[in-house]
């Protein structure tokens, strides 16, 4: 394993994500109502994004011996999958931008872009029927078993974060935090790309355990990561820059924050907390910030980030001891260091 | 007690319960036939002594994974145990029926999979998938061409096989690994050969299970011994 990311991982995100976007692109209807509806599913697609997850799933299927064929159109399904989510998300978070331009609710007003959301949810299961001809019966209803269960830890996930935010729980551990991102974000974001791109490259034949463990602690490395990001981003950075404080997200920092601060502190960042997003002033976020450098909070994040990340690449040599080198591979080792490092 | 010198034990190497991340990074393993000696590799992470962020963070996260994976195996436990808890076995002959029909249960999977390698298959085309020329295919080959497999277990257990082998794999090149189970403390599989039966037109695979073989699923792959590339899966189930 090398320290730094070589050119593979963005090479491969291109080349899996291309080929992902174009059969995407063909479930997407190009019939009325457009301007309500079709015209709203492709918008994020068409914004770009990494394509990490259905990069995950097809590198996955490859490595266990399937064909890249074999996996496109479950990856297309989580892809479609993930962007349903993201204008959930944005909605529920009260977020303005998205991939460096005005969400989806934003443009198109809350019910509109809801119900393309929900209009994205139920396609994503097209895809996944239609590997019946490609993968079989037993491998098709196999994966959509592993997608109900994606979809259940994922809402039990974001139902966590919103709760905490909903009633101002300020009593959250770092504990609490892993498992709410265990489920909101890596189930989606890397566990289940990976088990179902295990699932048809092997027939269903291992056990899926092992994947559940690497797919934990790069998808933990990549949300702490992304809550960085949002801290620290640039102009680069396609969101709102201390938009989770503004949104009064429960990340890892701002739990640290919170766990150092005195009481005086706690109480007013609790009292600021507990205020919906549009009752916040820009000076109360910036306190929140300069209170998250007092105490060293993204200096903590980040060596939480690096200390998963090391144990995702412990976790993946044990998968792929026995396997054949090949892109694929290295690509999923490389994905480690490439979630940390990325800006 | 004169001049005799008093015994006297080593100090011990520990003296504080261990709680550090490191001793669970044992508790994996390989997923492919190899197990997990990477933990005694100089690469592979050494218990930490200095603690900080880092390690608690690390700590914790395996922590939570391990109570999350453990809750799951309890509630799939729970699920397979339903079937067999509506009744105790109270005598022999009682579990001896019981242990027949299990066993025809088990059976039954493993023909349907033989049988599914006896099946020609064409993986057509459907509307929405995209046309097979945007890929090459790893092997080159326009049309899938799958090989009847015979299966031969030698073994005191009831055994339940599956084999999954990739179309157009060459059966004269064909090595299966070693079998290993998810606890690693279980011995490999390891007699194992695949025979091409070049005037039946198939491949027989024999596999011998050792008496001492602890019950459980063990899995591996099947590869090209040439290029090394992975050609199919082989899982065995050995009952208690």
């Amino acid at each position: 394993m090398s320290g730094t990311t070589s050119s593979l991982v963005p090479a491969i995100l291109r080349e899996y994500g291309d080929l992902t976007r174009a059969t995407l692109a063909t479930y997407l209807p190009s019939r009325e109502p457009r301007r309500y509806l079709y015209d709203l599913l492709s918008d994020y697609p068409q914004r770009g994004g990494k394509m990490m997850r259905p990069s995950m799933c097809i590198a996955a299927a490859r490595l266990f011996g399937a064909q890249l064929e074999d996996a496109i159109n479950t990856a297309v399904a989580i892809e479609l999958l993930h962007n349903a989510l993201l204008i959930h998300d944005d909605i529920e978070d009260g977020s303005e931008k998205r991939r460096g331009r005005p969400t989806l609710h934003l443009l198109h007003g809350i019910p509109l872009a809801l119900n393309a959301g929900d209009t994205l949810t139920l396609m994503s299961f097209r895809p996944l029927l239609d590997n019946r001809v490609r993968i079989g019966e037993r491998l098709t209803l196999r994966i959509i078993e592993e997608t109900e269960r994606m979809a259940r830890e994922c809402a039990e996930g974001q139902a966590m974060e919103l709760g905490w935010r909903r009633y101002n729980t300020t009593e959250i551990g770092d504990a609490d935090y892993l498992e709410m991102v265990l489920k909101k974000t890596c189930w989606l974001s890397t566990i289940y790309p990976i088990r179902v791109g295990a699932l048809i490259g092997s027939r269903d034949s291992i056990d899926l355990s092992p994947l559940l463990r690497y797919g934990f602690f790069l998808g933990a490395a990549f949300q702490i990561q992304d809550d960085l990001l949002n801290l620290v981003g640039d102009d680069s950075y396609g969101k709102e820059v201390n938009g989770d404080i503004w949104e009064g997200k429960r990340t890892l920092m701002l739990i640290h924050a919170n766990r150092r601060s005195t009481a005086k502190e706690r109480a007013r960042l609790s009292e600021i907390l507990c205020r919906p997003r549009e009752g916040r002033t820009l000076p109360e976020v910036r306190w929140i910030r300069k209170l998250m450098d007092k105490y060293g909070c993204t200096e903590y994040g980040r060596k939480i980030a690096h200390g998963l990340a090391g144990a995702a690449l412990h976790e993946y040599s044990l998968i792929s001891a026995g396997l054949p080198d090949s892109r694929d591979k290295t690509f999923l080792e490389q994905m480690v260091t490439w979630v940390i490092e990325r800006n | 007690m004169g001049d005799r010198k008093r015994l006297h034990r080593d100090d011990p190497a520990r003296i504080a319960p261990v709680r550090n991340f490191s001793k669970l990074y044992s508790r994996s393993s390989s997923v492919n036939g190899a197990h997990a000696t990477k933990a005694a590799q100089p690469d592979a992470p050494r218990r930490t002594t200095g603690g900080g962020p880092l390690a608690e963070g690390v700590e914790l996260a395996y922590n939570v994974i391990e109570k999350y994976i453990a809750e799951g195996r309890q509630t799939a436990e729970g699920f397979s145990n339903q079937p067999y808890a509506t009744r105790a076995p109270n005598d022999n002959l009682q579990v001896l029926v019981e242990r027949v029909l299990r066993f025809q249960a088990e059976m039954l999977p493993l023909w349907i999979e033989t049988l599914a390698t006896l099946v020609k298959v064409d993986p057509a085309q459907n509307g929405h998938a995209p046309s097979s020329d945007l890929w090459p295919r790893s092997n080159g080959a326009p049309k899938a061409e799958t090989m009847a497999v015979t299966i031969e277990v030698v073994s005191l257990r009831p055994v339940q096989v599956s084999v999954e082998l990739r179309p157009n794999s060459e059966p004269q090149s064909l090595v299966a690994l070693g079998l290993s189970a998810v606890d690693s403390e279980k011995p490999i599989l390891k007699d194992i050969s695949l025979v091409p039966d070049e005037i039946a037109g198939r491949i027989k695979l024999r596999l011998r299970i050792p008496e001492s073989q602890p019950p459980g699923t063990y899995s591996g792959v099947i590869v090209n011994r040439e290029n090394g590339e992975t050609r199919g899966t082989l899982s065995v189930r050995i009952a208690d």
